[in-house]
């Protein structure tokens, strides 16, 4: 009994609408059901069958029948309604959320957020999440190292770069509903669409890249190119669904040959350190030369100073020389003849040979016992003999 | 209960059943076609001709026949195509020697996957033509199968992965649409794409055994341009060490050719004065530092200017 009161209210309403909703038959089958034994005509008894709710709640009259009738409908619009996820025509939509109302299948409204109420069995409703960020996964995410030894098999998103090369690409569209409407009415299976014109397209654009642009530096431009091939397609399919974007996770050689691809990329770093070792030998060598050319200059100008320097000193020497020998020629000359003589010979052998005697005898000079014994000393008396001495007299 | 209270319940219940199947509804997405006694009537909800909602037929007299009205995607099985000769490679590759069953082998075979959106725009041909969906989709299967081999088999692959593309898809799509209208299936094909078009598996190791071999060059290639740049520059460096040394060696030996030059000129300046008189100078000079020394022995003849006084008798 308490269960009936608490519920009298929604079940006065939900009868109320049944009663009076023209045209839909399971109202007339609610408001039947309680027809009176008065008359067979349907109006009469549809009149009367109002008047005996009002009764029975109303006027709270114990008739049985009326209340169990009641109680019927009430149960009847209930369960259908749990079954469309509403209770006596109220609903709830959550944030972010709209409600595409239909009423016999033709749809007649959008509802906000919040607490809202339909018309039980001739309307229902479809809640669609236009804020929600939907993810569509192509391609195999590569967590594992053992998925990278499997060889290339179906599930595995292989495709074609203009090169004839294979890629191996994994990606991800974020999209959401756009439009509800066009979301539920205008396409079947619109998110199995969306992969397939995803993938569709990234193949489309790989066919137009090579490989290695795919796998290096293209590959923001191609997840941009993707991106917009994408989103201006789902706009033509007008099915209510926007790109939000394209991720790439992956796009590299397949794994097969991933490993020619790195031995590539280390041939080319292998090749940077030549030439960088190259560069090495380059900076050490030539500054090496520059200084050695400098040493060779320096020395060159310090030989130069030397000289020019010595030169100068040996001419300024001579030419005082010159002013002092030329007051006194002659004993200047003699002079200085005798001094260098003395001193030459004054540390030296002296072997005196006579002329006389170098003429008729051979002198026999045993030169390594001379160089042996420089101490001895012979001195042969040589005859005398008339010499000029002609020097001292030129002028 | 009461005789009248039966009658009407069972005029209720009449009313009821009549009503039920009197009345139906068309939801928005689909279509209806009403036949009576299996004949063609009318249909609701056609696209064009929105009228969603509840609608009346003649009851028991009338059946119903609901068709999809969104677009729907056929998803035919992938199948092997035989693509087009490549105009530009053939006259390199053309095999004089063995002609004819070799030059179906040059051309490439590739995995295609295509996928056709639909949708019924004429319910009541599709309903005479087609009959159902399931029985739609088995006919059209051929008919793309065909128009894609027909077509791709007068691209090159190199054509199908250019620009090209979209014009090769919308010619598969105006195929099979136009097939579609001839044979009045009542439906317009909306677009046709290739999704997949690869190489087929048993192809797939040649693939890959050419790209190794492709990086392998590329490697091979990097590695002897790098060796060969820096040859290059080691090269260069040791010109240009040389260069630095030869320039150095000149420049050095000028630079002392001028002192000597200099050196010659002042000493000429010097000695041109009295020529006699610097021999003889010079000469003491020489004397001095070239018989200088302990181990100098002289072998010298009475005849000697410095032994002039000694010889002579007459002191």
């Amino acid at each position: 009994m308490s269960w009936n009161q608490g519920g009298g209210p929604w079940g006065n309403q939900g009868g109320n609408q049944g009663g009076n909703n023209q045209g839909n038959p399971w109202g007339q089958r609610g408001g039947g059901g309680n027809g009176g034994p008065d008359g067979p005509d349907l109006d009469e008894m549809l009149r009367r069958s109002q008047e005996r709710f009002r009764n029975a709640f109303g006027g709270g009259s114990p008739k049985g029948s009326g209340l169990l009738v009641a109680l019927a409908v009430v149960a009847v619009i209930a369960l259908q309604g749990m079954t469309q996820g509403h209770f006596l025509g109220f609903y709830r939509i959550n944030d972010g959320e709209v409600a595409v109302v239909q009423r016999f299948g033709a749809v007649v409204r959008q509802e906000p957020p919040g607490l809202r109420w339909l018309v039980p069995l001739a309307e229902k409703y479809t809640a669609v999440s236009t804020s929600r960020i939907n993810r569509v996964e192509l391609g195999v995410p590569a967590q594992t190292t053992s998925t990278r030894n499997r060889d290339s098999s179906n599930d595995n998103l292989m495709m074609l770069s203009g090169d004839s090369n294979m890629v191996d690409v994994q990606f991800t569209v974020q999209w959401r509903v756009s439009d509800a409407v066009k979301f539920l009415f205008n396409m079947r299976n619109p998110d199995m669409t969306l992969k397939m014109a995803a993938e569709g397209v990234m193949r489309e654009v790989m066919g137009q890249n090579q490989i290695m642009t795919a796998i290096g530096s293209g590959r923001e431009a191609i997840r941009q190119d993707v991106e917009k091939r994408l989103r201006e397609l789902m706009t033509t399919y007008d099915a209510g669904i926007n790109v939000d974007s394209v991720q790439l996770q992956r796009m590299e050689a397949p794994a097969p040959v991933i490993d020619a691809f790195i031995k590539a990329q280390n041939a080319q770093q292998d090749a940077n350190k030549a030439v960088n070792i190259a560069e090495g030998y380059r900076s050490s060598v030539l500054p090496q030369a520059r200084a050695e050319a400098n040493r060779m200059l320096e020395e060159a100008r310090a030989y130069k100073s030397q000289v020019v320097a010595g030169a100068q000193g040996d001419a300024d020497r001579f030419t005082q020389v010159y002013n002092a020998y030329k007051q006194a020629q002659t004993t200047t000359t003699t002079r200085l003849y005798l001094e260098t003589m003395e001193q030459v010979l004054g540390g030296a052998n002296k072997l005196v040979l006579d002329g006389a005697t170098a003429g008729k005898a051979l002198p026999y000079l045993p030169l390594d016992t001379l160089r042996r014994a420089p101490a001895a000393t012979t001195a042969t008396t040589a005859a005398p003999a008339a010499s000029t001495h002609n020097n001292s007299g030129n002028n | 209960m009461t005789p009248r209270l039966i009658a009407s319940l069972v005029a209720l219940g009449v009313a009821f059943v009549v009503g039920s199947n009197a009345l139906f509804v068309v939801d928005q997405r689909e279509i209806v076609v009403i036949r009576q006694f299996g004949e063609y009537v009318r249909s609701i909800n056609e696209p064009g001709h929105d009228a969603p909602g509840l609608q009346v037929k003649i009851p028991f007299v009338q059946e119903l026949v609901r068709l999809d009205r969104r677009v729907l995607a056929l998803d035919p099985p992938s199948t092997e195509v035989l693509m087009g000769e490549d105009k530009q490679s053939a006259t390199t590759q053309a095999n004089p020697d063995t002609p004819g069953n070799d030059e179906a082998d040059q051309r490439p075979r590739l995995v295609v996957d295509s996928f056709v959106r639909y949708r019924i725009t004429n319910a009541r041909d599709f309903v005479v033509t087609a009959q159902s969906e399931d029985r739609l989709v088995s006919l059209l299967r051929p008919v793309v199968d065909d128009a894609v081999r027909g077509v791709l088999g007068r691209y090159s692959l190199r054509q199908l992965l250019s620009e090209q593309r979209a014009a090769i898809v919308g010619e598969i799509a105006a195929r099979v649409n136009e097939v579609a209208k001839s044979s009045k299936y009542g439906i317009e094909i909306i677009d046709v794409r290739i999704r997949k078009a690869d190489f087929p598996d048993r192809a797939l190791q040649a693939v890959f055994d050419r790209m190794r071999s492709e990086r392998d060059r590329v490697a091979a290639q990097t590695l002897a341009e790098g060796e060969q740049r820096a040859q290059a520059i080691r090269a260069a460096a040791d010109r240009e060490r040389v260069e630095i040394l030869a320039n150095a060696q000149r420049d050095a030996q000028k630079l002392r050719g001028e002192a000597d030059n200099e050196a010659i000129r002042v000493m000429g300046d010097a000695t041109s004065k009295d020529a006699e008189f610097y021999a003889f100078y010079r000469s003491m000079q020489a004397y001095r530092t070239a018989l200088k020394g302990e181990n100098t022995t002289m072998v010298l003849s009475p005849d000697s200017p410095f032994l002039h006084f000694f010889a002579t008798d007459k002191p």
